[in-house]
């Protein structure tokens, strides 16, 4: 099992107030599996996703990274894990407007990493001709259309070949015929051994996934319990 | 470390409103630079023109009547005498507080029209920046300063401007007719001065009203005003009592030692002038708050431009969040990236600094008169203090913000 949260709750604090997000939230995840997280607006998958990324800390419970509690390490140790296991997509895609394509494929292998600069160039040019942009890498973001920064995204969060990919509605911003692309690279990463994990409120993602889970009532709810 | 660092530079140029901060912080930086320098020349020449100025290096040395009677010796002696002393350049008979005269042609609306007037030769005199030194031909001749006030007390120029004195450009050439009396008050005499010279001065109210003649010419007047003002008693002259000489020393340093030649040869001895420190210690304060004025408004800016840069590159920064970089790494480029353009900053204005001085020393080149004794003192200092006070400014701006990248209450 690459992953598993076990009872995680998560409370905000917004002056007095409190607002209780997720509640006992239970669940482990395989490898070479494409998940689907799918829940009405609010209804916590963001968070939930920041939680396994690392990015936040649950108010209670735990995370399991390959077997290991993670969720007391300190912040740097959480940095590297996020740097070597997850990689990270979202739906402003978020790349560096002063970088070139590679370079912003590059960001990740700067640290904690085995690759010398010319690997580090070379990975990158790689993982861009992968994604289908081997004549874009030298361009800048602002030079790219959605669906390519979306793939250079891609090719960034497959940088140091994490096992698990963490998506925050990938496709949100993006044209049927991109939603396409983007999809079928994440389910072609599931079929090679990887954790893929969509956050999506779109349907069409249903058609990719291997799994379909739906956050209700701060929680968690399989498929076989999804009543449509 | 040196992957870090290349994160934190390789990408700042490229960001356009970066390179206008650093030319904006490059050019306070090179303004701190050129107030520095003119800040450190200034001092320097103002010591060396205030204290180093004829009045510092000129003894009124004296022995009195009885004393030279008693030695059996004539002023002419006592002439020879001091001539004769190591380090002494000139000696002239004076008369202290006679040497005053008056002319109405130099009334002006602040000036009472009274100038100074000290004996020297050719050997002596200031640099003259127009005009001629003495000559053969005529004695009556006069050289006045560059900066000229007539008047009697150079305290007053601490209210004058430069506007307030003697327009120079009509006075060369100008024969100046002045009056004075004797010192009973019984006489009047006229003599009549032509302004051949002007010798290069400053605004340090040490020379201002100060012309020089020839020996000759100041003899004469002191002649004349003590030529109804007689001892009774002996029935001679008070002039003959007039036992002042103005000695006047090669170098500063030299004063003390010949002083005390002086002295122990059993002359009574003091200086002409002591330094006006007041007017000199306005002027560095006056520099020091300027100085300390600018960089006050310059630590401002930089805080203001590294607030406005975290602003622009927060986002990367909580990209690099999620690309595994720890708090402490970001925190690092952040402050290496503000390093960097600060470092680019100091680069450019040291640069642009360059260009006055090349022109400085140029025009010291073509005209070495105007600066004689101005030495450029360029005064690096205000850099460092720029990167110290960037440095500063950086790390307050990292603890304001704290790098809460992530807003998460639990922590
Ligand atoms: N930093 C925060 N502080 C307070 N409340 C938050 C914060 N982030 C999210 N929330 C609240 O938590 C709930 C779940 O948000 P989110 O996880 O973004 O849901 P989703 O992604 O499913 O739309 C929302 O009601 C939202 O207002
Ligand atoms: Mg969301």
């Amino acid at each position: 099992m690459v992953l598993e949260v076990r009872n995680i709750s998560k409370v905000y604090r917004k002056k007095k107030q409190k607002i209780e997000v997720l509640k006992n939230v239970s669940y482990q995840f395989e490898k070479g599996t494409f998940y689907w997280i799918n829940g009405k607006s609010g209804a916590g998958k963001s968070t939930l996703i920041q939680i396994i990324g690392l990015l936040l800390s649950p108010s209670e419970g735990s995370i399991l990274i390959e077997n290991k509690d993670v969720s007391t390490l300190s912040d740097k140790e959480k940095a590297e894990i996020r740097n070597q296991k997850i990689g990270f997509v979202f739906q402003s895609f978020y790349l560096n407007p002063l970088m070139k394509a590679y370079e912003n494929v590059m960001l990740p292998m700067y640290i904690h990493s085995k690759y010398s600069k010319e690997e580090r160039k070379e990975e990158a040019f790689r993982l861009l001709e992968f994604v289908g942009l081997k004549d874009r890498v030298k361009h800048f973001p602002k030079e790219l259309s959605g669906g390519e920064q979306q793939r250079v995204a891609i090719a960034r969060a497959l940088a140091n070949h994490p096992n698990i990919i963490l998506a925050d509605e990938p496709t949100g911003s993006l044209d049927p015929e991109n939603e396409e692309k983007i999809l079928t690279f994440l389910k072609n990463l599931a079929k090679e051994g990887k954790c893929v994990i969509v956050v999506s409120h779109n349907p069409v993602t249903k058609e990719y996934a291997d799994k379909i889970l739906l956050m209700e009532r701060h929680t968690i709810i399989e498929e076989k319990s999804y009543e449509k | 470390m040196k992957n870090k660092l290349l994160l934190a530079t390789i990408y700042q140029f490229r960001r356009k409103s970066n390179l206008f901060n650093i030319f904006f912080i490059g050019i306070f930086t090179f303004l701190a630079i050129l107030i520095g320098s003119y800040h450190s020349s200034s001092v320097h020449y103002m010591k060396y023109d205030i204290y180093d100025s004829f009045k510092q290096k000129t003894l009124i040395v004296t022995k009195s009547q009885e004393e030279l009677e008693m030695e059996g010796i004539t002023l002419d002696d006592v002439r020879e005498d001091l001539n004769k002393l190591k380090h002494v350049t000139y000696v002239a008979r004076f008369a202290s507080f006679r040497n005053y005269l008056h002319s109405s042609l130099l009334e002006k609306e602040k000036q009472n029209g009274y100038v100074e007037l000290y004996a020297s030769n050719n050997s002596i005199l200031p640099k003259i920046v127009k005009g001629i030194s003495f000559t053969e031909e005529n004695k009556y001749t006069m050289i006045c300063p560059q900066n000229f006030f007539a008047i009697d007390n150079l305290e007053d120029l601490w209210y004058m401007k430069k506007k307030d004195g003697i327009s120079t450009k009509q006075l060369l050439g100008q024969t100046i007719p002045f009056e004075y009396r004797s010192n009973s008050g019984m006489k009047t005499y006229t003599i009549e001065l032509q302004v051949i010279g002007l010798y290069k001065n400053n605004r340090y109210h040490v020379d201002e009203n100060v012309c020089y003649v020839e020996e000759s010419i100041l003899e004469e007047v002191l002649k004349n005003q003590y030529a109804d003002d007689f001892d009774d008693e002996n029935g001679v002259s008070n002039l003959v009592y007039q036992t002042d000489f103005a000695v006047q020393i090669d170098e500063l340093e030299n004063r003390s030692f010949v002083e005390k030649e002086l002295i122990d040869k059993g002359y009574s001895v003091s200086p002409m002038s002591k330094v006006a420190t007041e007017y000199f210690n306005e002027i560095t304060k006056k520099m020091n708050n300027m100085t300390f004025g600018i960089l006050s408004i310059l630590f401002l800016f930089v805080l203001l431009v590294l607030q406005k840069k975290y602003k622009e590159e927060k986002k990367q920064y909580q990209l690099m969040v999620y690309l595994g970089y720890s708090k402490k790494d970001i925190r690092l480029i952040y402050h290496m990236s503000n390093i960097f353009n600060i470092i680019v900053s100091c680069l450019f204005a040291l640069l642009i600094s360059l260009v006055p001085l090349f022109l400085f020393y140029k025009i010291l080149d073509i005209y070495p008169f105007l600066f004689h004794k101005w030495r450029l003192i360029v005064n690096y200092m205000p850099v460092l203090t720029v990167f110290i006070v960037s440095f500063v400014a950086s790390f307050i701006t990292s603890i304001f913000h704290t790098f809460y990248l992530f807003e998460d209450e639990n922590d």
